[in-house]
């Protein structure tokens, strides 16, 4: 069976700034796998390794960055046994709809898919929408918040966590699922995992070889830093006095 | 103020659902609900829609509630930000053919619906304008609450489709926070490690009448607090007078959580973000700065 793990490059956001005209700048940004895409990689990565005969493809679309080889390496070295990715100028900063459309065109163009995995939420913008729209529309049954996912008798048994309960359903493949964060931790990859991590195919499509054109239905007007409060930011050492400071400090305020 | 003609509002609980209707009701002339758990109406409504079984899982309906709201083409749904709704508002959009807008806090109607939320974990805010339709997931305290009226004669929905099963589902013993109202907070983050140093921070929080709070990897990872407790982006928002942060490095996506008037650090690490964002901080370990601290406010 095919499974397909799909993640987002994220810019770190310590090193963000932001331009004039309120959009940031993120040409000095390190970027890194999503925090909640490893998780979603690591909940599959184990059930392929207990599948016989199991392909995992890891996918993500994006801008140049989806080229970097240290990323593709990074995501290749915990577990999936080859990579996908679409590339467009477009897609680094297009929105949920327009993104999920990619995937979901690039999971029909893989072929023979029986599972899609997404992680909770992308680390920058965190809408938690790309799984629910890709799943709805490949047309395939979608659910979020799944915090245990099985593959028994080929369906998956899945619990999800929600606010007030926790539920327990079968699903019927194919499926697309949004996995929360605290699913599984994932692996610190091996030398000999990323080394292996170099060998394994990858594959960079171009928007025009899929039946889509990438832009956003919903618009971005601006993207603006937010003006942050005023803080004193006295720092002391933890010394008798710095405590007795700290002491006079708290009781100020009761 | 211009209206739209029709929006729907989907949502569980009693507080969203009383909220979003006075949200759709400012913007659309017609109001129509799904209410996912019990029948609970409001003003403004104009007709309310009900689950068969909402003691199963509301993914059984996505089929029923989408087709329902794609035949009645409203411009705007509003939709609880909920697990449960953020599902929804994914699968309705998807049929839309458009995005959704989520954890949105404030919206404005010009022909279309423009919002506000975060970006980058809470370092910027995002400005966003609707296509035709417009799909939104509200926060929580964005619009006032509409007053309840008894739910009449709802239309109930049947589950559809075959593809997801039922098997069971248990309720959460979660106690209930006063978290987003508390004067004073004491928050902890990784660097509490363990039960005998969150012992002692809720020992201070005890000295203070501070509600205890947490990061997200402290409820989530470590599991020493419950996840209703956690602080941020994606958690509970606070805004008391007083946030003592113990152990918590200050990564944006906790400190945008935090609009506190005094906040106060104690972290062993001098570099940590924390500093940078606080009023007065110590440099200095938790398990020997507590209590000491706690004896000094004894005194
Ligand atoms: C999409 C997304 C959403 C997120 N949403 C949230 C959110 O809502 N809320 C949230 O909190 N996080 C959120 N996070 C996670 C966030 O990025 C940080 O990882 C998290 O806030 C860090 O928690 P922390 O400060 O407890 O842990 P760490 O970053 O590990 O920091 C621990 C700190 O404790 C200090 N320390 C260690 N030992 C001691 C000691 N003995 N005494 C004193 N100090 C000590 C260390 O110096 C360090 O500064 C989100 C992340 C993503 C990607």
């Amino acid at each position: 069976m095919k499974i397909v793990a799909c993640y987002k490059l994220v810019p770190d956001e310590n090193q963000i700034s932001f331009k004039q005209q309120g959009m940031p700048d993120l040409s000095a940004c390190e970027w890194q796998i999503g925090q909640y895409d490893l998780c979603a990689i690591e909940a599959v990565a184990r059930i392929a390794e207990k599948q016989d005969d199991c392909q995992l493809i890891a996918l993500t679309a994006g801008a140049d960055i989806v080229e970097n080889s240290k990323l593709k390496k990074s995501v290749l070295s915990r577990g999936p046994h080859e990579m996908v990715a679409v590339k467009d100028e477009k897609l680094g900063f297009a929105d949920s709809y327009a993104v999920a459309k990619v995937l979901a065109e690039a999971v029909e163009s893989i072929g023979d898919v029986s599972l899609v995995v997404f992680g909770e939420g992308s680390g920058d913008v965190y809408a938690q929408q790309v799984g629910n729209l890709t799943g709805a529309l490949l047309g395939w049954n979608t659910l979020n918040a799944v915090s245990s996912l099985e593959l028994v008798d080929g369906e998956l048994v899945v619990e999800r966590n929600l606010e007030d309960c926790t539920e327990t359903l079968k699903v019927a493949l194919p499926a697309a699922v949004s996995v929360t964060s605290n699913i599984c931790l994932p692996r610190l990859a091996s030398m000999k995992e990323i080394l292996k991590a170099g060998k394994k195919p990858s594959t960079i499509k171009a928007l025009d070889e899929l039946n889509t054109d990438g832009v956003s239905r919903v618009e971005t007007v601006s993207l603006a830093a937010k003006s942050k409060a005023q803080r004193d930011c006295t720092v002391v050492a933890a010394d008798d006095e710095g405590l007795e400071r700290l002491a006079a400090e708290i009781r100020k305020m009761i | 103020m211009e209206k739209c003609k029709s929006s729907f509002v989907v949502a569980a609980g009693k507080g969203a659902i009383l909220e979003l209707a006075a949200g759709a009701a400012q913007f659309a002339e017609k109001v129509s609900l799904v209410a996912l758990a019990a029948p609970v109406s409001a003003q403004g409504i104009d007709a309310v829609y009900t689950l068969e079984d909402p003691n199963a899982s509301v993914a059984l309906y996505a089929k029923a509630i989408v087709k329902l709201i794609c035949e009645q083409k409203p411009e705007l749904v509003l939709v609880e930000q909920s697990r449960n709704g953020r599902l929804l508002a994914g699968l309705i959009a998807a049929a839309f053919g458009t995005s959704v807008q989520t954890d949105v806090s404030e919206i404005e109607y010009d022909g279309a619906f423009v919002t506000k939320r975060a970006g980058y974990g809470g370092l910027a805010v995002k400005v966003e304008r609707s296509a035709e339709t417009a799909v939104i997931c509200v926060s929580s305290g964005s619009f006032p609450a509409a007053g309840e009226v008894p739910c009449e004669a709802p239309v109930v929905l049947k589950a559809e489709g075959e593809g997801i099963t039922f098997v069971e589902k248990k309720e959460k013993l979660q106690q209930r926070t006063n978290l987003s109202a508390a004067r004073r907070v004491v928050c902890v983050g990784r660097g509490i490690g363990d039960e005998e140093k969150l012992a002692l921070a809720e020992e201070l929080a005890g000295v203070i009448e501070a509600e205890m709070g947490c990061t997200r990897p402290v409820a989530e990872e470590d599991h020493l607090m419950p996840t209703n407790r956690y602080i941020g982006v994606s958690g509970v928002s606070v805004k008391p007078e007083l946030y003592v942060a113990v152990g918590v490095s200050g990564q944006v996506q906790h400190t945008s959580g935090v609009s506190a008037t005094r906040v106060i650090a104690i972290n062993k690490d001098e570099h940590a973000p924390i500093f940078s964002e606080c009023d007065f901080g110590v440099v200095g370990e938790a398990k020997d700065v507590l209590p000491k601290l706690i004896a000094l406010l004894k005194d």
